[in-house]
């Protein structure tokens, strides 16, 4: 559950969710088009700094080191398949059809490294978004850019229903168990076999769950052909505004610095230079900056009405 | 208030009927107990009192039920959501908000009620149930008896004149469930509510009922005022448990100990 709402009392914590989905939107997309090594870290680092601020440091470490698998094997599977670059490393002795003789280039390396920073600055802004706001809040959001309230509910349902679900898969195991069944024992079709009695009884407690959980809703007026309202209202309020506004600020100096060729890096056939001109840095710093404004506004915001 | 005529309904594919011929008519303010064995009817019963049975659960009927007026056959459960508030037995499974406020609110919501208003009656039916200081808490945080108050705090919000409730204390202790009853029975005093309780710990909640419906395979097999059916029920159980209490007076009473009238709780023993 290290993907789960933390209530926090954290600055973060209080920004709208519009916000929260701007700053996602912008590292999401800053991240696709930054190709500089330095930018990327940039990016990664102000998600850091996110982190921190929302006091949510454990949960955001515990996602990283998934990530850091994964990190791994991009710069395996990259150094692998990429048969490009100037500066070679190793060479294999053999040939293979059609990529020819496999070779490690320092390039290939680089560049496996850089996507890995990327993957990570992406996966380190969705965990936070996950781990700072509320999910009703997500779903209301949600909601007010439109989307059938149906699925958004069956969205908000489904994570609401996910320790449910642990917990009876829990006690199914205790209960086979207790039976004489050993989930562990045996090769794998034995496994999968023994797999069967936890899935088939789930899944027919599920299935029973979702009558009764539609039962309840039903008795609570749900489906009512009136305009449906909400407890909580999300609404911007001019400091909200001001730092969507800041938010995508950035997102448009990273675009212009892309088109303008500022921050732009090359991995093939050689690596440019790690160096940046001043209009790089000023950008790079202008990047940082926008993306961490929601640490420093968090701060001082008050709370939200509602809340 | 609520009113079964001949009422007899059986759930599509089964061959058992689960209400038969069922002949019942409780008043605005009772607060009637409605016991039985197992498999005797009662959750079907309290399934036709917000129109559940015939829309959601469909089978065949015959007879006529209505509540509040209002023919179950003719209005979905939906209509009934602001006149019966529906309790049932697992509380995990009515829960659908993720924090305690939310769910509580999430009835008044399907109404369209403003939100000054929602928050009003989410505020009061925290304070009826003694559960303002969880209001932000998360459901999955909730023990048991937490989530049973919520649920109740969400049918109440609905500000129902009907309550109808299925095995409400079943994940309570002795002790919580005690308060549960008495909180219960101070409400439906204060709010004017009819109460409708499906309970086979009769020691649990015997003393607050003016009335017993006894159900056994479909059928009302006992319907009166407490002391006379419980009076019955010790000389023909009916699968039912009797209070310890009740036990031992009867037995004092046939130890010719005991003359005066039949105690339903040890304070009245």
């Amino acid at each position: 559950m290290m993907l789960t709402y933390r209530p926090v009392k954290s600055g973060i914590h209080r920004l709208n969710p519009f916000v929260m989905l701007s700053w996602l939107a912008c590292v999401l997309i800053m991240s696709m088009v930054s190709q500089h090594p330095l930018w990327l870290l940039g990016i990664l680092l102000s998600t850091a700094v996110i982190a921190v601020r929302a006091g949510v440091v454990r949960q955001w470490k515990a996602v990283m080191k998934l990530v850091l698998w994964m990190a791994g094997a991009i710069v395996l599977i990259n150094a692998i398949a990429g048969n490009q670059g100037s500066h070679v490393l190793l060479q294999a002795a053999f040939r293979l059809p059609l990529v020819g003789s496999p070779r490690l280039t320092v390039e290939a390396l680089a560049f496996g490294g850089t996507m890995a920073v990327r993957l990570a600055a992406i996966i380190s802004a969705f965990a936070l978004l996950n781990l700072c706001v509320h999910p009703d809040d997500l779903m209301r959001a949600a909601i007010k850019l439109r989307l059938p309230y149906r699925s958004v509910l069956v969205t908000s349902l489904s994570v609401r229903f996910i320790p449910v679900l642990m917990q009876d898969a829990r006690t199914i195991m205790d209960v086979q168990r207790s039976r004489g069944l050993s989930f562990d024992a045996g090769g794998l079709a034995q496994k999968i076999r023994s797999r069967g009695a936890l899935i088939l009884p789930l899944l027919a407690n599920s299935l029973d769950r979702a009558v009764m959980v539609a039962e309840a809703m039903e008795s609570r007026a749900y489906g009512t052909a009136v305009q449906r309202t909400y407890y909580r209202e999300t609404r911007l309020t001019a400091s909200d505004i001001l730092l969507m506004i800041t938010v995508w600020t950035g997102f448009v100096l990273v675009l212009w610095s892309h088109f303008a060729g500022v921050g732009a890096y090359t991995y093939y056939p050689s690596l440019s230079s790690l160096s940046l001109s001043p209009t790089g840095w000023l950008m790079l710093g202008a990047l940082c900056t926008t993306l961490c404004s929601l640490a420093a506004a968090g701060g001082i915001l008050p709370e939200r009405p509602n809340d | 208030m609520i009113e079964f005529h001949d009422f007899s309904f059986t759930y599509h594919g089964q061959e058992r009927t689960a209400l038969s011929h069922v002949s019942l008519s409780i008043g605005p303010g009772e607060m009637v107990l409605l016991t039985g064995p197992s498999g005797g009817g009662k959750t079907s019963l309290c399934r036709c009192v917000n129109g559940l049975i015939p829309h959601f659960h469909g089978g065949t009927l015959s007879g006529r039920a209505l509540v509040g007026g209002m023919d179950i056959t003719e209005h979905q459960p939906r209509e009934f959501a602001t006149s019966v508030g529906v309790v049932f037995q697992d509380p995990e499974n009515q829960l659908v908000g993720t924090d305690v406020e939310r769910d509580i609110a999430f009835g008044l919501e399907n109404l369209g009620l403003p939100p000054d208003v929602m928050a009003q009656r989410v505020d009061q039916s925290l304070a009826a149930l003694g559960i303002t200081a969880l209001r932000r808490n998360a459901i999955w945080g909730l023990s048991g008896g937490e989530k049973q108050k919520t649920v109740l705090a969400g049918a109440l919000a609905m500000r129902p004149s009907i309550l109808v409730l299925d095995e409400p204390t079943s994940e309570l202790d002795p002790l919580s469930a005690r308060i549960f009853m008495h909180t219960l029975s101070r409400l439906r005093e204060e709010l004017q509510l009819t109460v409708l309780l499906v309970e086979h710990r009769l020691e649990r909640c015997i003393e607050y009922c003016s009335r017993v419906v006894v159900m056994d395979e479909g059928q009302v097999v006992e319907d009166g005022d407490t002391r006379s059916v419980v009076d019955r029920l010790v000389a023909k159980p009916r699968g039912i448990g009797i209070p310890p209490v009740v036990a031992l007076a009867a037995a004092f009473r046939l130890g010719q100990i005991w003359h005066g009238p039949m105690p339903l709780s040890v304070e009245e023993a």
